[in-house]
């Protein structure tokens, strides 16, 4: 199955890339919203993005509520990533069309759960 | 000074015989890693002294304690095995709760760690079982003196968190503390805590519609394992059920992996030398 990772930090990118792969996915990246909404339209396969909150151009925030309003991507399945853990951050990532929030750090076994979580919903 | 080898081995029999947790050869490597910071804080000079002065303390000492909390484990998450959950939701609450007929539910999470167990039944009760949740006392035990309290305060960090949790879950059933998130009042208040030990001469709970025993078992020796799994089904009512780690079993009839029902009244005979399975009978009004 494939998804997107999408996140400004280089580092970040790699390592969600590593885990994803390391789970069986196929991964792509892109490096802030606009990018991903390009990727995105090139995958039509795509099940799930993981989405950073803070990126320039277009955030995580923004990216979520444009695929929510796009019916293609009506199965996609969206984690936000964020650095920000309170309930207010959660709040509005949910309110914008994200599955589920995980918040960073955090180790393989946390993303899986989260990922679990986004599928089941 | 005692040998690494020689303290590993008194630790092990230490351990063993304070909460039947057993230890392998192989896990020697522990002895530093979770007893130094327990030798340091207790200002012993290095573990082989803290190990050799544990034996003449008495067993509720506050060393003796965070001895047993270290050599413990607690690695746990919220809604642990997806399936288990989906099966106490969608088969097991809805029979158990059809046979209470005014009766007061009861639930043991035995061996509950740092509470990921008993706040998760709370939550799952809350939401979807909202008139039973009123009505269904929750039990929450462990050997782990720190454990418990810590559970009982209900803070998670952001990984605790990140673990099993589902975000629509974080939202409704905590609140925001600097460094992590809190279990709410609400939730907190449904659930009784205190410190046991399944090995020891404790009072067990009995008459439980439902007793939890999950990932324990795999750290007792055979004996002590056919022990508590006498204990925890003594302290389950006839007809109820048996809850282990998906990779544990009981001689019971499983329904699926990790449930096990005890037999109905008519059927049961409780095995030589466990407690008594208290009233088992009739609706008692609590």
């Amino acid at each position: 199955m494939q998804a997107l990772v999408v996140d400004d930090s280089g580092a970040m990118r790699r390592i969600q890339q590593k885990m994803l792969e390391s789970l069986g996915w196929e991964v792509k990246t892109a490096t802030n919203g606009e990018e991903a909404l390009v990727a995105l339209n090139g995958l039509p396969d795509c099940r799930l993005m993981l989405a950073d909150w803070h990126m320039p151009v277009m955030d995580g925030l923004e990216l979520c509520r444009a695929v929510r309003r796009d019916g293609r991507y009506a199965r996609l399945c969206i984690v936000m990533v964020s650095s920000d853990g309170v309930i207010d951050s959660v709040q509005n990532a949910l309110a914008a069309g994200a599955n589920e929030f995980i918040i960073k750090p955090f180790t393989a076994d946390a993303l899986v759960c989260r990922i679990e979580e986004a599928m089941r919903g | 000074m005692a040998s690494q080898a020689a303290t590993w081995a008194r630790l092990r029999a230490f351990v063993k015989n304070a909460c039947g947790v057993v230890f392998t050869d192989d896990q020697e490597y522990l002895l530093e890693a979770r007893l130094g910071p327990v030798a340091s804080d207790n200002k012993y000079s290095c573990v082989a002294d803290l190990v050799g002065a544990i034996g003449t303390m008495p067993p509720d000492s506050v060393i003796v304690r965070a001895v047993i909390d270290a050599m413990t484990t607690h690695e746990t998450l919220f809604f642990r095995d997806a399936g288990y959950w989906r099966t106490l939701d969608e088969e097991i609450l809805p029979k158990l709760s059809a046979q209470l007929n005014r009766r007061r539910m009861r639930i043991w999470s035995a061996a509950c760690s740092n509470g990921q167990e008993p706040y998760s039944i709370a939550m799952l009760l809350e939401e979807h079982w909202p008139d039973l949740a009123r009505n269904t006392e929750i039990i929450a035990t462990d050997v782990s003196a720190p454990a418990v309290e810590r559970a009982r305060g209900g803070f998670y960090n952001n990984h605790e968190v990140n673990r099993g949790l589902a975000s629509s879950r974080l939202l409704r059933h905590f609140q925001q503390e600097p460094g992590g998130f809190r279990v709410k009042q609400l939730l907190r208040d449904r659930i009784q805590w205190s410190v046991h030990n399944l090995l020891s001469h404790w009072p067990d709970p009995y008459d439980c519609d439902i007793v939890m025993c999950r990932n324990v078992l795999i750290y007792f020796s055979d004996t002590d394992r056919s022990t508590v799994l006498h204990r925890i089904e003594a302290a389950a009512r006839p007809g109820g059920m048996i809850g282990l780690g998906c990779t544990e079993t009981s001689p019971r009839k499983q329904l699926v992996p990790g449930w096990y029902e005890k037999p109905g009244y008519e059927s049961v005979q409780a095995p030589a030398g466990t407690l008594s399975w208290g009233p088992s009978r009739g609706n008692v009004d609590r």
